[in-house]
C-alpha cells in the first residue's frame, strides 16, 4: 500500500489502532469446573484432540465416555484437561491424584505397581510420511526393522522401546511439532490415529494436507486409558466401581452408540477403532 | 522510506534485539504487564529483578494475545496453560501467581450473594472475558448463563449498568480496572476471591531458543536469589499493599515450580 498516495487508508488504519483498546487482548481467568471446591477426586486428562479436547462440546469422545460412567455410578470427579504428559505424571505421582485419562502415558514398571489401567478406547494407528520427502513412501510391511535407517517422531512419554530395539532413531515432540518436523524432513515418519492426525492437518496444514500420506498396513493400535491411582485413598475402590460401570455401558449398547454418534456411524467405528472386549 | 519504516516496525515492534538480550513477549494486561505502568507492572518488575540477579539482559515486547498464542517460536510471559497446547517449551518458570475473583455491584443488588459453588450462580447472568470459559457446554448444562465481552473494561461497565450481575476476573486486574473506571467508588464493588483459582504466571522459553536450558537455569537461580534477599517480596507488596498478598503465595509458587520442573 502506498501510504503517501492513500491518506484515507492510513487514517482508517490509525483510527482502528486508536479505538481498539489494549485490554481487548488481555488475559482473563481460566474458568474451569473445579474453580470453587478443591475436589479431592480431580481426574487429569491429556489433551489429545479429537478424543480429549476442550475445543469440542463434551470434551471429546474419551471424556464423554468417562463422564457417562461417572454419572451412572454417581462418582463426583471433575476432569481437568492439561496440555503436557509431564503435568499428568506430576499430579499422579507427586500429588497422588485420583486418576489420569490419556494415551502414550509411559510409566516405569515400579510406578505401574501403584496404578490401575482401565482401557477406554482402542484406536487403529497408522504411520504417516510427507510425500515430497518420500515420494515412494517407506518400506513398511509390518516390521520395524525395515525402517532402521529412518527417524521416527514420537510423542512425549511414548514408549519407544520397540523402535530402539529395531534400530530406528527417535525424536520426540507433540503432534503438531512432529508434523512440522515431518514436513521439514527432520523426521521421516510419525504415527497416530487417523482422526488425530487429520485434526491437526485440517487446522494447521490445510494447504498441503494431501502431501501427508498414510502408510498401509496399519501401525498397530493405541489405547486410551483411565488410570486410577492406588495411592489415592479411594483409588482402588473407584477403579472397581468404574470398571463395573464401563462394563454395564458396553453391555447395554450405550458404549457403541456413543462411539457411533461421535465418530460418524458404524462404518467409522470399525475404521477408526477396535472392539474393547 | 515510510514503507520501510512500517515494515521494520512490524518485524521488530520493540526494535531489533541486541546481542545477548533475551526477548520475552507479554500482552498488555495491567497491573501484571503494561507499557504504561512504571516498571512495566508486577510481572515485568519481577522479570527484570530476576534477570538482573541472574546477570542476564531481558527485554519485554508487548504484542496482542492472539499473536502470542499463534507465534510458535517466541518466548512467552503469562499463564502457561494458554500457550502449551500449541507450543513446546524448553522451560516454564513460574515467577508469580494470580487469583480470580467474583465481582458484584452492591448498589444495584443489595447484600452480596453467598457463592460457594456453581449452583449458587444459576440465578445470575455472569460476565466473562471472551475465550476464558473452558468447557462452555458443561457450564450451560449446569444451567449457568454467561455473557462474553472482548474487553475487561466493558465487563465492569456492564456490571454497573446491571447488564450482568457478576463478573469473573483476575482479582488484581479487576481492582485495577475499577480504580481506573470508577475512581472513588471502590466500596460499591464487592470482591470475592476464589482460593481454588490460583494460576501460575511464568516465563516460557521456546524449545528451539538458543541455550534455552542454560538461560532457564539462570532465571531459576535469579528467582531464588530475589526471594531469599527480600527483593521479591518488596516488589510484590507494591502491588499488594497493607498485607494483602494472598495467603500461601510462596507455597503456591513452589508447587507450580515443581509442576513445571521439566
Amino acid at each position: 500500500m502506498d501510504i503517501k498516495k492513500r491518506p484515507a487508508r492510513l487514517a482508517v488504519l490509525l483510527l482502528a489502532i486508536a479505538v481498539c483498546p489494549a485490554s481487548v487482548w488481555a488475559t482473563g481467568p481460566r474458568i474451569k469446573q473445579d474453580l470453587f471446591t478443591p475436589n479431592a477426586n480431580v481426574i487429569y486428562a491429556l489433551d489429545f484432540p479429537p478424543f480429549i479436547t476442550t475445543e469440542l462440546a463434551g470434551g471429546g469422545i474419551a471424556i464423554e465416555l468417562v463422564n457417562t460412567v461417572l454419572q451412572a455410578e454417581k462418582i463426583n470427579a471433575p476432569i481437568n484437561t492439561l496440555p503436557s504428559p509431564r503435568m499428568l505424571a506430576y499430579y499422579i505421582l507427586q500429588e497422588k491424584a485420583l486418576a489420569a485419562v490419556g494415551g502414550h502415558l509411559h510409566f516405569t514398571a515400579e510406578e505401574q505397581k501403584s496404578l490401575v489401567f482401565v482401557p477406554l478406547l482402542r484406536l487403529q494407528e497408522h504411520y504417516y510420511v510427507y510425500r515430497p520427502k518420500h515420494p515412494q513412501g517407506l518400506p513398511w510391511q509390518g516390521d520395524l526393522k525395515a525402517l532402521a535407517t529412518y527417524v521416527y517422531g514420537a510423542n512425549q512419554k511414548e514408549d519407544v522401546a520397540a523402535y530402539q530395539q529395531a534400530g530406528v532413531k527417535v525424536e520426540t515432540g507433540n503432534t503438531l511439532t512432529l508434523l512440522e518436523k515431518l514436513k521439514a524432513g527432520q523426521v521421516d515418519f510419525i504415527g497416530g490415529p487417523e482422526l488425530a492426525i487429520n485434526w491437526y492437518l485440517d487446522r494447521n496444514f490445510a494447504a498441503d494436507k494431501d502431501k501427508f500420506s498414510k502408510l498401509e498396513p496399519n501401525a498397530g493400535e493405541g489405547t486410551l486409558f483411565i488410570i486410577f491411582n492406588k495411592k489415592h485413598p479411594q483409588g482402588e475402590t473407584l477403579a472397581k466401581q468404574f470398571k463395573k460401570g464401563l462394563a454395564a455401558l458396553i453391555a447395554n449398547g450405550q458404549y457403541q452408540a456413543l462411539l457411533e454418534k461421535q465418530l460418524g456411524g458404524g462404518d467409522a467405528v470399525s475404521r477408526y477403532s477396535l472392539p474393547l472386549q | 522510506m515510510i514503507r520501510l519504516c512500517l515494515l521494520l516496525l512490524l518485524l521488530f515492534p520493540g526494535g531489533p534485539a541486541q546481542a545477548g538480550t533475551i526477548v520475552l513477549e507479554a500482552n498488555e494486561s495491567p497491573p501484571y504487564w503494561s507499557k504504561s505502568l512504571p516498571g512495566g507492572g508486577l510481572g515485568s518488575e519481577l522479570v527484570q529483578a530476576v534477570s538482573e540477579a541472574a546477570g542476564l539482559q531481558t527485554r519485554i515486547d508487548f504484542v496482542p494475545l492472539s499473536r502470542m498464542i499463534e507465534d510458535r517460536g517466541n518466548n512467552d510471559l503469562g499463564n502457561p496453560e494458554f500457550y502449551m497446547a500449541q507450543q513446546e517449551f524448553a522451560a516454564v518458570i513460574p515467577i508469580a501467581v494470580s487469583e480470580a475473583a467474583i465481582f458484584y455491584y452492591r448498589p444495584r443488588h443489595g447484600p452480596p450473594p453467598k457463592i460457594n459453588s456453581f449452583d449458587d450462580l444459576k440465578q445470575y447472568k455472569i460476565g466473562v472475558l471472551k475465550g476464558t470459559l473452558i468447557d462452555r457446554r458443561a457450564f450451560e448444562q449446569m444451567g449457568l448463563h454467561f455473557e462474553s465481552s472482548y474487553a475487561q473494561s466493558s465487563l465492569f461497565k456492564k456490571l454497573k449498568l446491571g447488564r450482568v450481575d457478576l463478573v469473573f476476573e483476575i482479582d488484581l486486574v479487576g481492582q485495577q480496572i475499577l480504580a481506573q473506571l470508577f475512581p472513588g467508588q471502590k466500596n460499591d464493588f464487592v470482591r470475592q476471591p476464589l482460593p481454588n483459582s490460583i494460576s501460575p504466571i511464568a516465563i516460557m522459553i521456546d524449545a528451539e531458543y538458543p541455550q534455552a536450558n542454560e538461560i532457564a537455569a539462570q532465571y531459576r537461580k535469579g528467582l531464588a536469589a530475589i526471594i531469599a534477599n527480600g527483593r521479591y517480596r518488596q516488589i510484590a507488596e507494591k502491588y499488594y499493599p497493607d498485607g494483602q498478598l494472598p495467603p500461601g503465595w510462596f507455597a503456591h509458587l513452589q508447587r507450580f515450580q515443581q509442576l513445571y520442573a521439566f
